[in-house]
Formats: C-alpha cells, structure tokens, sequence
C-alpha cells in the first residue's frame, strides 16, 4: 500500500481515535425517554383487568356476603381495596395498566358498592375526588415503574457491555499474536453487534478480508466503498439505514502495527444501539492497544534475540582470534628467535624451536580448516551426497589422528556390516576426527572408537574415560545454536555438531560417548541408484 | 656474574617453550607458571628480577595478579596481550605493569623491552640529570638544555617531559600522565594532553612531524625514547 498515506493515517485520525475513548464513562447511561411511556401489552391490560375483577370479588364476599363475620370490614374501607388493586397493577405492568386499573376499578366501585348500587350514576360529587385519587395513584406509580424498569434494563445491557468488554481485555491481554487478538476482539464485536464481524486491511490499494467471523454473505461494492473510506480517512463509518442505499455494515478504524485495520460489524437495531455503539468503540480502543502492546513486544523481542546473537557473536570470534593467535605467537616468536639469537642458541634448542613451528603451524592448519568448514556449512544449505561407509570414514580419521597425534592412545573396534548412507565423506571426517581431537585433549585414557547400526540410523561413538563435558557445552549441544557456546575453546565439536545437522543427522553426548547418529534414509535423489543396499545388512 | 631470572607467567606450553630456549640464549635465567596461583607462589620464592605475564590466565584474571604484586614488590612486570584487548592492556599498565608487548610478537622488541625494565631506575641513582635522546632536563633549575641552548617550556610542558625522561623507553598511559601533570580530576582529559604533547613536540623535535622523542603508543599513552646505550 501507499506508504505516505500509512504515515499520514494516524495524525490525521486521532481526533476520531481520541472520541470514542472521552465517550467512554457515559457507556450505558439510559437514553433520554420522550413521549409518553410506552403502551401496554395485550396480556398487561387483561391481567389488570383480571384484577380489578378479583378486587371486586373479595370485597363483595368480605362486606356483603360475611356482613359482622370473624371480620368485620367497614364500608370507608371499599376505595382503599381497589387503590391497592391500582397501585399492583400500574407497579407490575406501567403506566397505562395503571391508567386502565384506575378507570375500571372507580367503574367496578361505583357500579357494584357506591349507591345507587348497579349503576353508573354517580350520587355524591366527593366520588369523583376517588376516581381522581385513583388516577393520581396509578399515574405516579406507574411512572415510577417504568422508569426503574428502564433503569433495571439500562443496568443490564452496561453490565453485558462491561462483561463483553471486561472478557475481552482479559482475552487480549493473553492474545499471543496479532492475528490471536483480532480473532478474540471479532468474536466478543459479533457478540455486541448481534451480528457478522469481520477485519479488513487495505491490499494493493484495496481493502481486503483479514479475518472474518461469523460473515455469510459476500461484501457487496458499497460495503467496500465503506471499508475503504474507514481505512483510508481512519474514522468511523455508521452503517446506512435499512432500506438506503450504501454499506450495510459500520465500519471502525483500528490504527495499530504496520497497516491500519478496519473493524466491520453488523448495523445495531433496537433501543441498546447507541449504546452498543459505545461499547464496540471501546473494544476498538481495546483491540488497537492490544496489537500496539504485541508489536512492542514483538521489536524488545527482536532486539534481545539481536543483542544475544551478538553477544555470542563477540564470544566466538574471541575463541577463533584466541585459536589463531596462540599458535601464531609461537611461529612468529619461535622464528625471530632462530633468526636473532642465531649464535647463542644451542643445536637442542634451536632443534626445538623448529618443532615448535611445525606443531604449531600444523595446528593453525586445523583450526583454519574449521574455521573454513563452518563459514561453508553456515553458507550453504546443499551438501554434496555420494554413498559412503561410515567405517571407512572412521578408519580415515584414525589413521589421520594417529599421525596429527603419534603420543595418543587411540582404538579402532572392528567395525560390523553397517549400512552404507548418502553423506559427503569429506565432511563426515572431519567430523570424526575432530571428535577424536576433542576427546584425546579433553578427556581422558584410552580413545575408542565404535561404529554400528540403529534402528533407521547409523551410529559412531568416540568415548573417553573422562567425566565428559562440562554442563554450557551439554546445554550447547542439546540446543539448535552452530557457533560454539561462550567460553568453549576451540571450533572442533562446533565443527562435528554442524557437520551433523547438515548431513540431517546429530551430535549428543551418552554414556561417556560422542555420538553421531546419521540418517539410514538418506534425503537424496532416489533416481540415483545405490551402490549397496542402503537397508539390512549383507551377507 | 649472575644471570638475571625472568618469571614467565603463560598458560600456553608453546609460549613457555620458547620463551625458555629465547631467554637462556638471551643470557637469562627463567622459570615458568602456568597459572596466576603459581606464579604468585614462584615470585615469593625465587624473587625474580622480572615477570612476563600473560593476562589470559585460567585460574585468575591478570590484572589481579598485578595487583596483588604490587601490594608486596616492584618487581617490573611485562604484560602480554591479545591487540585487541586494549582496554586490558591500559588497565594492567594503570594498576601497575611497567610495560607491555602485544602477541604476537618478535623476540627482539620483547627483549628491548627487557632491558629497558631491567635498567636501574635513574632517579634512585641519585644526581645525575635527566636525559631524552639529546636533550638535558635540570629538574631543580627547571631548565632543559638541547646541545647546551636552552629551551624555553611552559611549566605543564616541562612536567610532562619529565614524566616521560624518568622512564626512558617505557610506556607511560594516558591517566598516569594526565594525573601527575593536571592532577587525579583530569585522569580522562585525553584531549588536553594530545594538545600539550603536541606543543612540546614542536619545541623538542628536530622534526614535529615525525617524532623520535616522545614517541605514541596509540590508545594508550606515550614513551620517552629509550636512553642509548
């Protein structure tokens, strides 16, 4: 996408960014309520009648029927029965419940107990203060109702937003990837919205479907318009009203990581929609600090996986300058003392010094050889495959150990049929011998070396009698790094461990042995045909 | 004539070997350690005339071992090092070390260096007047004389040149200089003393721009030119 605009995008979006966040402590504030409440429902009117009709009843029986019974009720008591009746229903089901509860009850009263008894007629002026009492009483309660109905429904639908919103931080906040967070921000959107939510980014100039949930039908062109109009501006676009032309869906802007992102969600109904508006604002916010919070994590990651790779970067080119150096120093010394002190040198000593640079050249020839070896194998990811006998390879390296090393007690055990593997031979000895260099320096007693066939593998061991390798360089071999662990000195096992994976095989360390294990199956061509039988052994 | 023993402090056996056969042939004595422990245990018992000691020990860091020498002697100490372990180097010759000679290395500068760390500080011998190559300092008169002419130094200029003539060939760091000269408060003003080792070039050089007197030893400090003979 356009690299400017990516730039542009965020200063030019904040003021949008920023409203929602202000808006955010009148979530779930009732909206006003104008007009008169709203009409009763069928079954509210009928079951108010129902109760006028019971109240008519009661009092009939206890003043006409039980007249001086166990109680005795007195007629001024009459208005009193069907007030309550009013006050239950205008409580229990509103303002105009309460309204026809107080109509049919002054009714009902003046019909069946104020005289002249069954009819309509009303005697006494003072009855009709009554009917106005009555329809004080119900007005007042039913109000009163109402509005803590609307109250008790505000409550509930905040407390469902906070739920939302609270469930949604918590999932957030254990969001491992971007990807992650905007999945658990869609499912708690469609959750609000009652509908589809989806994420859009813009591709080559166009938005695009990032991730979806819950989305059945295709986005249509206006819907996209919307998209794109959210992405490009970065600021909220409301849905079109049903029946409208234009996007069906609201789109919300979410600017965080490399590219803005919009969240598309279903057009909200009903008398919670502005407040559902509000909430889904919030998880916007939300969303856009989640995926701020994993980007910063992702760079401090980064840069401590940098800072380590240099740190052991500096360490290792430490121990090469260290292997290279020291034998240097005895050439260069050793040299300019044959040539300096000529005369007073006597034969032995001047014998010495010549030995002296051989060795010492000859293992500064070993350590370049490595050091050549693992720049090729940290290189290149092909390596060369012919078919080769891992015993042979071994009977190589002892016979160049045995003259690198004449003082060192080395054994060969007789070698049974093994399986031939694809490997390049060159490599695989070096392997060895540097496994024997190791072993014969760094351990201790007789070298053995053992060759022999596992399940799907073919195995070397080269075991020493010593304690084996000190715990940093176990870690290191267990562990995917090439380049030797701080402090290991000499490129040797660095070299055989690379050599290893390359060849798809491995380096470990049991039973006080190397042991490299190298792949029966080799991954090579399988057109090329085998020499030997690569499986079961020979006859 | 007893031969001077030198106490060569290595953990490689190459180095040893011929620092050994270089040294008898040089007309030393020697013995040899192997770690920091030991060679402080052999500098107690032989009392060497010098040690070379190398910085990368296994046991001990180097810079330890000169510490806990020059608690007990001034037995001139030469410091190997690795060329990039500059700050190593700077720090042992601060702590102590009387010079340094980076690996790899030619016999012949180890052996100048030898001699130099060797010769009997002048200024224990008492009277005679400081030298650099052809110059004569009077410290008393605070006087420096060039083929009997006198020139005329700033009072810094003389202080510095007379920090570098009473170690003839040896160097001296930047801190030791800028602290003696300016005092401890200005031991990291490096800048001023590239100023001040300049001027004093242009009045003691025959040639400023190359000079033979006061020599650079970069990063680290100067050296006075060693004294002939």
């Amino acid at each position: 996408m356009n690299r400017a605009q990516t730039i542009a995008q965020p200063t030019k979006a904040q003021p949008t960014i920023a409203q929602p966040t202000t808006a955010l402590p009148s979530i779930g504030l009732p909206p006003e309520t104008p007009g008169w409440p709203p009409a009763p429902r069928l079954g509210g009117a009928l079951a108010t009648l129902a109760l006028i009709g019971g109240t008519a009843l009661l009092a009939h029986l206890l003043l006409r029927v039980l007249p001086g019974g166990a109680v005795a009720v007195p007629d001024a008591s009459l208005p009193l029965f069907f007030l309550s009746a009013v006050l239950v229903a205008a409580v229990a089901f509103g303002f105009w419940a309460g309204m026809i509860a107080a109509f049919s009850g002054f009714a009902t009263l003046n019909y069946l107990f104020t005289p002249p008894l069954y009819t309509f007629h009303i005697a006494a002026p003072q009855d009709l203060f009554t009917l106005l009492v009555f329809l004080l009483v119900a007005g007042l309660a039913g109000l009163l109702a109402g509005r803590l109905h609307d109250r008790a429904e505000a409550a509930r639908a905040r407390a469902e937003a906070l739920a939302v919103l609270g469930a949604l931080s918590a999932e957030l906040a254990n969001a491992p990837d971007a990807a992650a967070a905007q999945d658990v921000a869609l499912r708690h959107l469609a959750e609000l919205c009652k509908g589809p939510a989806f994420a859009l980014r813009l591709d080559e100039g166009r938005p695009q479907l990032a991730r979806v949930f819950g989305l059945t039908q295709e986005l249509d062109a206006a819907d996209l318009a919307g998209a794109d109009r959210c992405l490009r501006l970065g600021r909220a676009e409301p849905p079109t009203a049903a029946g409208w032309p234009g996007s069906r869906f609201g789109f919300l802007p979410v600017l965080a990581g490399e590219a803005p992102l919009a969240l598309g969600h279903g057009a909200l109904t009903g008398p919670e929609g502005p407040r559902r508006a509000l909430a889904i604002a919030a998880l916007a916010e939300q969303l856009r600090l989640a995926l701020q919070r994993l980007e910063f994590a992702d760079h401090a990651r980064a840069e401590r996986l940098r800072a380590e790779a240099e740190a052991t970067r500096s360490a290792v080119l430490t121990s090469i300058s260290h292997d290279l150096r020291t034998p240097l120093a005895t050439i260069l010394g050793a040299a300019s003392a044959l040539r300096e002190l000529d005369g007073a040198l006597d034969p032995a000593a001047r014998t010495d010094l010549l030995r002296a640079i051989e060795q010492e050249a000859g293992r500064m020839n070993g350590h370049v050889t490595n050091l050549l070896h693992l720049t090729r194998l940290e290189l290149s990811a092909q390596a060369r495959r012919d078919w080769v006998d891992l015993a042979d390879i071994a009977g190589a390296a002892v016979a160049r150990a045995r003259r690198s090393f004449p003082g060192g007690d080395l054994r060969l055990e007789p070698a049974p049929e093994v399986p031939m593997i694809r490997a390049e031979g060159g490599l695989l000895e070096q392997a060895v011998f540097n496994l024997i260099d190791n072993a014969l320096h760094h351990g201790r007693g007789p070298v053995t070396l053992r060759v022999s066939a596992g399940p799907g593998q073919v195995m070397l061991e080269v075991a020493d009698q010593g304690e084996g390798p000190p715990e940093p360089i176990l870690n290191w071999l267990e562990g995917p790094a090439l380049r030797p662990a701080p402090g290991q000195r000499g490129l040797g096992l660095a070299v055989a461990k690379a050599i290893a994976r390359h060849l798809g095989g491995s380096l470990t360390w049991q039973g006080g042995a190397f042991r490299l294990g190298l792949p029966q199956a080799a991954i090579g061509d399988p057109t090329e045909a085998p020499t030997k039988a690569p499986t079961g052994a020979g006859p | 004539m007893t031969r001077p023993l030198i106490l060569i402090v290595d953990d490689e056996a190459q180095i040893l070997r011929f620092l050994g056969h270089t040294l008898t042939a040089a007309g030393y004595d020697s013995c040899s350690a192997t770690s920091g422990q030991q060679a402080l245990d052999l500098a107690r018992q032989r009392a060497p005339d010098l040690m070379i000691l190398d910085l990368g020990l296994p046991d001990m860091d180097g810079k330890a071992v000169i510490e806990a020498l020059r608690r007990e002697t001034d037995l001139p100490i030469i410091v190997l090092s690795a060329q990039d372990q500059e700050m190593e180097k700077i720090m042992a010759l601060d702590l102590g070390a009387d010079d340094f000679v980076a690996k790899p290395f030619a016999v012949g500068e180890l052996l100048a260096r030898l001699r130099v760390c060797l010769r009997p500080a002048r200024r224990a011998a008492g009277v005679a007047p400081l030298r650099l190559g052809p110059l004569v300092i009077d410290a008393a008169a605070h006087r420096v004389l060039r083929d009997g002419a006198e020139l005329h130094l700033t009072p810094k200029e003389f202080e510095l040149l007379v920090a570098l003539a009473e170690a003839p060939g040896r160097v001296v760091t930047h801190r030791q200089l800028l602290g003696r000269v300016w005092g401890p408060a200005h031991v990291e003003d490096v800048p001023y003393l590239r100023v001040f080792i300049g001027q004093l070039r242009q009045k003691i050089e025959a040639d400023p721009a190359n000079p033979a007197l006061i020599l650079t030893e970069p990063g680290i400090g100067y050296r006075g030119v060693a004294a002939l003979g």
